[in-house]
């Protein structure tokens, strides 16, 4: 009778984990903690993928610049900014940064306080020391950036992928996005 | 042991059930949709732009991978305010299945861009591009072929000279969109 049970048991066990394993991938992740901004009307919302990436640098020109964006930009993932000229929704914004900085242990590379509000940049460590995983940046208080014509209160710019620190400030020269300005001058070497 | 095989098998049934969920496909849309006088369904010919023959042998490729475009417009007039939302969803969640893949989103004030596409970066079956505005509706074009080429798109565009005003469907077009 003992050894019917043992087996009965070992059986439930091996249920539970084989259903934990099953369940685990069918568990969408929260992507990003700031996806959920992108259903909020005071919210501009602007998501560039990697497919993108890979495309436009297909799309440009012969001259040696474009070439060497194409290969800039092939270590790419997602650029993903979200602003707001609602003052409730960025102090929200605000209180997410502060969580999303904490759990994903971002570090600090840059801070400037200028006339158009306070910019922080943070990343996350890539392979190596010109390398990052996430290049990271929270504008907050800004009066003279405008977006469709509003002034914004909170922007928030993340930049995953294999960014070297080095071209990045390049890359993001072209692409128009407030504040991009300081990405230039935090990586600036 | 013969439980755990059961089990096993019955939760590989279970997960292939959930991964291919019935998600309204496009066409089934179409269909539903067809006597929907609150839609534009019209499927736009190559032929409806001309080339000239010193075109570039990459916009002659383009021009000959695409098929058509297909156009679905909705706009929004006085009686079906109330329909446009839902309407939107409709789209939008058919727009949510894994084998469009996503290029770039924005949405600003009320307005909506969604660039996806069908296929690979190289050898495109269908693009996609959905805009959508709370004031005036919405619309899907698909832009359908074998093999397009992006690259090879953006010197097509260069190149074309004339569209047929002439044609009956640039007229359908236009009369929806007065």
């Amino acid at each position: 009778m003992k050894t019917i049970n043992n087996k009965y048991k070992m059986n439930t066990k091996s249920i539970i984990m084989l259903l934990l394993m099953a369940i685990t991938p069918l568990i969408s992740f929260s992507q990003s903690l700031f996806e959920k901004y992108e259903d909020l009307d005071e919210v501009s919302t602007v998501v560039v993928t990697k497919s993108a990436f890979r495309l436009m640098g297909k799309i440009g020109s012969d001259s040696e610049e474009a070439k060497q964006y194409i290969n800039d930009v092939q270590s790419l993932d997602n650029l993903a900014v979200y602003s707001t000229s609602d003052a409730r929704v960025a102090a929200n914004m605000k209180a997410d940064v502060k969580k999303y900085l904490k759990s994903e242990k971002l570090s600090e590379l840059f801070r400037v306080k200028d006339k158009n509000g306070n910019v922080k940049i943070y990343v996350r460590e890539g392979k190596d020391d010109e390398h990052v995983k996430e290049l990271f940046m929270f504008i907050e208080n800004i009066d003279k950036v405008k977006i469709d014509g509003e002034t914004m209160k909170a922007v928030i710019v993340t930049l995953t992928g294999d960014i070297d620190l080095n071209r990045v400030g390049k890359i993001i020269d072209k692409m128009n996005i407030p504040g991009g300005n300081h990405i230039k001058e935090a990586t600036h070497k | 042991m013969k439980n755990l095989k059961y089990v096993s098998l019955l939760l590989m049934v279970l997960l292939l059930n959930i991964s291919c969920k019935d998600e309204t496909s496009i066409q089934q849309f179409y269909v539903d949709s067809e006597n929907n006088d609150d839609y534009l369904m019209i499927d736009i010919p190559t032929s409806i732009v001309s080339l000239p023959d010193s075109a570039t042998p990459e916009a002659k490729q383009a021009y000959n991978s695409i098929d058509k475009v297909n156009l679905l417009a909705f706009k929004i007039n006085e009686t079906n305010k109330a329909n446009f939302q839902t309407e939107k969803t409709k789209v939008l969640n058919i727009l949510k299945n894994p084998s469009y893949i996503e290029l770039m989103r924005v949405n600003s004030n009320g307005r909506k861009v969604i660039a996806k596409y069908v296929g690979s970066e190289d050898h495109m079956e269908e693009a996609l591009i959905f805009v959508s505005d709370n004031n005036q509706g919405f619309a899907l074009a698909r832009v359908l072929g074998d093999d397009m080429k992006p690259e090879n798109m953006i010197k097509l565009l260069n190149s074309i000279q004339n569209i047929d005003k002439d044609s009956e469907v640039f007229s359908k077009v236009e009369r929806f969109f007065k």
